[in-house]
């Protein structure tokens, strides 16, 4: 199969600088206005950094307003219609534009580089991802210019933000801003984890992988499971405030704790999602700057595995105080102490290394230092707040303020300054200054605990949090001032950071390798990094974490290692078998392209539109996201077959294309789990309605027809089937398009039933939550079979230009699986619609 | 516990003035004492193994592990869940305790008191209490979510409009309390507080309906 | 210094399988487990709750649902031990035989432990 021009991987005949100008060639962005097709993971990885960066500032900013406020006493700074903005913003732009972009722009950045491989599986995803957050970003912050911002609290509690009490755009941008910036959240955690397991250095098996990849995969798989309840809530809420569902209103059979369900099955693992990434920074250091190896490899894997785990079983204690059973709050009470102990676990893991080596003071350790202050404090008033009659008075006070920003604020902060220090030679080939770094550490270490320390106490003295004046108390309005005076030194010290960081950008010492002598992958490269990042793979013979970066660096400059040639023009990197790391293909990633731009502009404009309430327009624009989904699919991969290729070092392996499980089927496969999530969450909140939600059962009894609604199951099946012959016959060379119509049909045929059906859901969407949980159920149904349709139509496109065939199915092997995914969920989904009248009918067993 | 100064204030929750809120402030103590000795600890582990390099590599690193990780949080951890549950039951609204019941109304940006004994008396913005008797206080919202809560008397529980939950509060001592709002409700949430007074439990069924009550809504 | 130098040999350096993909899955139960046991026990007793269970059957309810879970990992428990004996993958099969088995132990220890004070609370208060 293979012919001359693919050989180009033999033993490497030049030079490390021809290599270099070879791979340049090939990987290199353009310059100017062609900035804007970037797909490299070190450009995006830092354009997320400082977008995040910026946002940081922004929000930095409307938190010093709020200290201003509240410096003094009945104070009329701002008026209350304003500062309700202010806070809120403050909240959701620390959260949503900050923390999560910040980790995510690290994770694209150093993941690719620790983990030994060229790039992150889908380049083209994660400029799509960038451009969403961006654009989401930019809608949210314009509205606070426009005086429009959202003004509900950066939980967005309903009915507050239903359209009843918030009659604005406010709630609606940040409904549809914040859910633009997750949907590319989400699309990010999929790269990361498909990446993290797929695509690492040949030889580096799971107990090889420096304990930074397990921290991304980890994190990566809880923003897998835990954004899809915030996405749906967001969607339920926005129907409701758009279309008059009744999902939230207790009046129509809704129910208010509904969404606060929803919003903190999200908002609770969401704190470790940030926190995970900032403690994998610290396992990274922490062994570099002690100079021995990380203690408790294994032990910290467990630990936060469980980690993961338990911040999903532990939503309930921000709802201590919402009227659930004492019972039922001690599961979560005991489940919030708990959690004490995997942090312990890594805790002890990060001392027990320092205590190992000879750890070195400067710069970073002062900011690890700073962190390990901050973050037990903020441990410990966690453990506080878990403990339920407590919560009853702290509760929505200053003292919760100043925990979650010891937890949230001191643990990213601290680590994350550490880390750009740290980092930061990486990034620019140069060594800090450090003249100001120094009184910049104290000036933010002594800011952030006098604002944040008093609040504790502020917070016992009845202050809640939220309020814009407080009367004169005397306690009160000291402790105010003060906490203000401490945000404004350390807003100093945080400005002494940039300028440190802008001088090490500017005037820092040129260096050509590692200044800290680390031992892992992401210094075995040229500093600052090629855009291709290593010039050969290197093979991993015992865990990554103590690489010899001295020696190891020269080998991969010199093409020894895996790829150590150029083909075809061809950006290649490998991927390897999940667990063992043994290479198994070679995968080509796309070059620059200014389609993720214009696809995250479509976007931006459907949700642009959905603003202005033009939902004709909306409805356009989402038709041409989805085309451009489509038309960036239909130039995907090769357009024939290569056969078995040699990568180097004697290994030969097939083209990504030619593989049964490339990375776009595990991508495709960690959608479906968040998809499953959100469909999990919806089942959820229909029986948390049906028990829990007042005005039930309705006054109409739901009656659909079963018939019609056998007709939707069978016809879900019957595509499934289709699809299966289709994929059959394409392995056995035969023609699929027949099946592949009629597969199509079949799925044409459910949305026409599932329209029907919703057409005549007794009792209204509009008039009682039971009809409105059974058209999103239905909605959901249609909606995946028509996006069923969109794969069906790529795979024909792709059959039809010859990028697809006998050996290369990938396409109908996702267009298969998606459509199996629809007919399981889409069955459950019309059971539970045909269930409705039996659950109503169990409601007159209550007493 | 005693009134430690700096502490007192119209809605200290550590200047408390009826069993919950005392209770609780207890807790808050013995958490409080807790809390810094782990502190303390873990500070001073920190400092020794910066400082002392090689002094703690005696201790190996499971060690170091299965004590820090492992040991002391169940030390620490175990008691305290048992200390606190039995506190949170102690704290119930048990009806075998026979307490009075009082309708509280949230709405946006203020409090409406209903006294089903007092014949169906309503107050706004003042909740009148007898001394020294446990009440049950039915929290309810005709609008958004407001939080009940009197910083010195006990806990706080949220209205919810479309639930009926309950509080149970008691005063130790006639006087004068502050109530407020504690959930973010609008632009009108700062200022949304209300009055307590607590009467004499012997002269609580006279004031309820003498005509100068305060904020007795007009009918 | 045992880190990667290319070139040279590419023997492998670990003769066994490599350890199955579908045997990451194995990183989820316990702790899964421990999820469906707080959620069945939750909306156990918000079920029996609502329609006036008494206080007993609510009681056996949540006890027997916990127990289930306890045996179910428990179960899980002994099959990974005697896979860990039984199997050989090499370095990567150790590790993840000792990661398993942390996971399933620490799951167990945290169904008993956050789940069990609850039985001996009042109920529907």
């Amino acid at each position: 199969m293979t012919d001359a021009i693919d050989q180009g991987a033999t033993p490497p005949a030049g030079s490390a600088l021809r290599l270099h100008r070879e791979l340049s060639e090939i990987w290199r962005t353009g310059p100017g206005l062609q900035r804007l097709a970037a797909v490299n993971h070190s450009i995006l990885g830092i354009r997320f950094m400082v977008t995040a960066l910026a946002f940081f500032a922004i929000g930095g900013v409307l938190g010093m307003l709020t200290r201003v406020q509240l410096a003094t006493p009945m104070s009329a700074f701002m008026d209350v219609g304003t500062y309700n903005q202010v806070f809120t913003m403050h909240g959701s732009i620390m959260l949503f534009l900050f923390a999560i972009p910040m980790l995510e722009g690290i994770a694209v950045y150093l993941t690719p580089k620790i983990l030994g491989t060229r790039d992150f599986a889908f380049p083209r995803l994660t400029a799509y991802g960038y451009w969403c957050y961006l654009f989401g970003g930019t809608i949210l912050t314009v509205s606070l210019l426009a005086g429009v911002a959202p003004d509900g609290g950066w939980f967005m509690y309903t009915p507050l933000s239903s359209n009843v009490y918030t009659p604005g755009i406010n709630a609606d941008v940040w409904l549809l801003g914040v859910t633009f910036v997750e949907i590319s959240a989400l699309t990010l955690a999929v790269e990361i984890a498909v990446s993290t397991l797929t695509m690492r250095a040949p030889g580096m098996s799971l107990d090889r992988m420096p304990v930074f990849g397990w921290y991304m995969l980890v994190t990566a798989f809880m923003m897998i499971l835990a954004f899809p309840p915030l996405i749906l809530g967001s969607i339920l809420l926005e129907s409701e405030r758009a279309f008059g569902f009744a999902f939230f209103d207790p009046t129509r059979g809704g129910d208010p704790l509904l969404w606060q369900h929803l919003f903190w099955l999200f908002g609770h693992p969401d704190v470790y999602i940030i926190f995970l990434p900032m403690a994998g920074l610290l396992s990274t250091m922490i062994p570099v700057l002690a100079g021995v190896p990380l203690a408790g490899y294994r032990a910290i894997i467990v630990a936060i595995i469980g980690l993961a785990f338990m911040s999903f079983g532990i939503w309930v204690h921000h709802m201590f105080t919402v009227g659930i059973p004492h019972l039922a709050l001690a599961f979560f009470s005991a489940g919030s102490a708990i959690v004490a102990v995997p942090t312990a676990v890594q805790l002890f893991a990060w001392l027990a290394t320092l205590a190992q080596g000879r750890p070195r003071w400067n710069v970073p350790m002062l900011y690890v230092f700073g962190f390990f202050s901050t973050f037990v404090i903020g441990g410990l008033t966690g453990v506080m707040l878990a403990i339920v009659p407590f919560d009853w008075q702290a509760h929505d006070t200053y003292f919760v303020v100043a925990h979650f920003h010891y937890v949230i604020a001191g643990a990213v902060a601290f680590p994350l300054i550490a880390g750009l220090y740290y980092w930061l030679p990486l990034l620019t080939g140069r060594v800090a200054v450090y003249r100001l770094s120094v009184p910049a550490f104290w000036l933010i270490y002594i800011g952030f605990n006098l604002t944040f320390f008093l609040m504790h106490l502020v917070g016992l003295l009845g202050m809640p949090r939220r309020i814009n004046t407080y009367p004169d108390f005397e306690s009160w309005t000291f402790l105010n001032m003060l906490s203000s005076v401490g945000g404004f030194i350390m807003t100093i010290g945080f400005a002494l950071v940039v300028v440190d960081l802008i001088a090490q950008i500017r005037y820092g010492r040129r260096i050509r390798r590692d200044p800290w002598h680390a031992a892992t992958l992401e210094w075995a490269m040229p500093i600052p990094p090629a855009p291709y990042a290593f010039a050969s793979l290197p093979h991993i013979e015992a865990r990554a974490d103590r690489i010899n970066v001295g020696t190891l660096a020269p080998q991969l400059a010199r093409g020894e290692g895996y790829l150590g040639a150029t083909r075809n023009g061809w950006q290649e990197t490998l991927g390897v078998h999940m667990t063992s790391g043994a290479p198994e293909q070679l995968i080509v990633l796309p070059r620059p392209t200014y389609l993720p731009l214009w696809t995250a502009i479509a976007t931006a404009a459907a949700v642009l539109t959905m603003l202005a309430k033009l939902y004709p327009l909306t409805l356009a624009m989402a038709a041409v996201t989805a085309g451009l989904f489509v038309f960036a699919a239909l130039n995907a991969g090769l357009d024939r077959d290569h056969g078995l290729l040699p990568v180097g070092r004697g290994v030969s392996v097939p083209v990504h294309t030619e593989c049964a499980h490339p990375p776009a089927w595990w991508a495709l496969v960690f959608t479906l789990i968040a998809d499953g999530t959100l469909f999990t969450s919806l089942v959820f909140g229909l029986l948390f309605l049906w028990v829990a939600a007042p005005n039930w059962p309705p006054v109409a009894v739901p009656d659909t027809g079963l018939a019609l609604s056998l007709v939707c199951i069978l016809a879900l099946a019957a595509a499934a089937f289709f699809a299966r012959r289709a994929l059959v016959r394409l392995v056995g060379r035969q023609a699929p398009r027949l099946f592949i119509a009629l597969a199509a049909l079949a799925l044409l045929v459910a949305i026409g039933v599932a329209v029907v059906l919703i057409g005549g859901i007794v009792p209204r969407p509009s008039d009682h939550a039971l009809g409105a949980t059974a058209a999103a159920l239905l909605t959901f149904l249609a909606l995946h079979a028509g996006i069923g349709l969109l794969f069906l139509l790529v795979a024909t496109l792709r059959l039809a230009s010859g990028r697809a065939g006998p050996t290369r199915t990938i396409d109908l092997r996702l267009a298969r699986l998606w459509i199996d995914y629809t007919a399981i969920t889409g069955a459950l989904a019309v059971g539970l619609v045909l269930a409705l009248p039996a659950l109503v009918a169990l409601l007159g067993m209550r007493p | 516990m005693a009134t430690l100064a700096g502490c007192a204030g119209p809605r200290s929750t550590l200047d408390p003035a009826g069993p919950a809120a005392s209770t609780i402030a207890t807790l808050w103590w013995v958490l409080l004492v807790g809390a810094a000795l782990l502190f303390l600890l873990v500070m001073v582990l920190f400092v020794i193994v910066m400082m002392r390099p090689g002094w703690a590599r005696k201790v190996s690193p499971a060690r170091w592990i299965v004590l820090g990780g492992l040991v002391l949080p169940a030390i620490v951890l175990t008691p305290l869940v048992v200390y606190a549950l039995m506190t949170g039951e102690r704290l119930l609204p048990r009806s075998a305790d026979n307490p009075l019941r009082i309708e509280a109304e949230a709405e946006q940006w203020h409090w409406n008191f209903t006294y089903p004994s007092a014949g169906g008396v309503k107050t706004e913005g003042v909740l009148h209490l007898p001394a020294g008797r446990p009440i049950d206080v039915v929290v309810t919202s005709l609008d958004v979510i407001h939080a009940f809560w009197i910083p010195r008397l006990a806990g706080k529980i949220d209205a919810i409009p479309g639930h009926a939950n309950v509080l149970r509060i008691e005063a130790d001592q006639p006087g004068t309390y502050e109530g407020l709002c504690n959930e973010f409700c609008g632009k009108g949430h700062s200022g949304m507080r209300f009055d307590v007074i607590v009467h004499p439990a012997a002269a609580y069924d006279a004031a309820l309906v003498a005509p100068d009550l305060a904020g007795r809504i007009a009918r | 210094m045992s880190a990667a130098l290319p070139g040279r040999t590419h023997a492998p350096e670990d003769p066994a399988r490599p350890f199955p993909m579908r045997d990451l899955w194995w990183l989820v139960p316990g702790f899964a487990l421990w999820f469906t046991a707080l959620s069945t026990v939750y909306a156990l007793h918000h079920i029996g709750c609502t329609f006036g269970w008494s206080a007993r059957t609510i009681h056996l309810g949540l006890a027997a649902a916990l127990a289930i879970h306890l045996a179910a990992i428990g179960i899980l428990c002994r099959i990974e031990l005697r896979r860990g004996a039984s199997r050989d993958f090499g370095h990567t099969g150790r590790f993840m035989h000792w990661v398993i088995l942390g996971t399933l132990l620490a799951a167990l220890g945290k169904v008993v432990l956050t789940l069990a004070p609850a039985l001996f609370l009042s109920v529907c208060l």
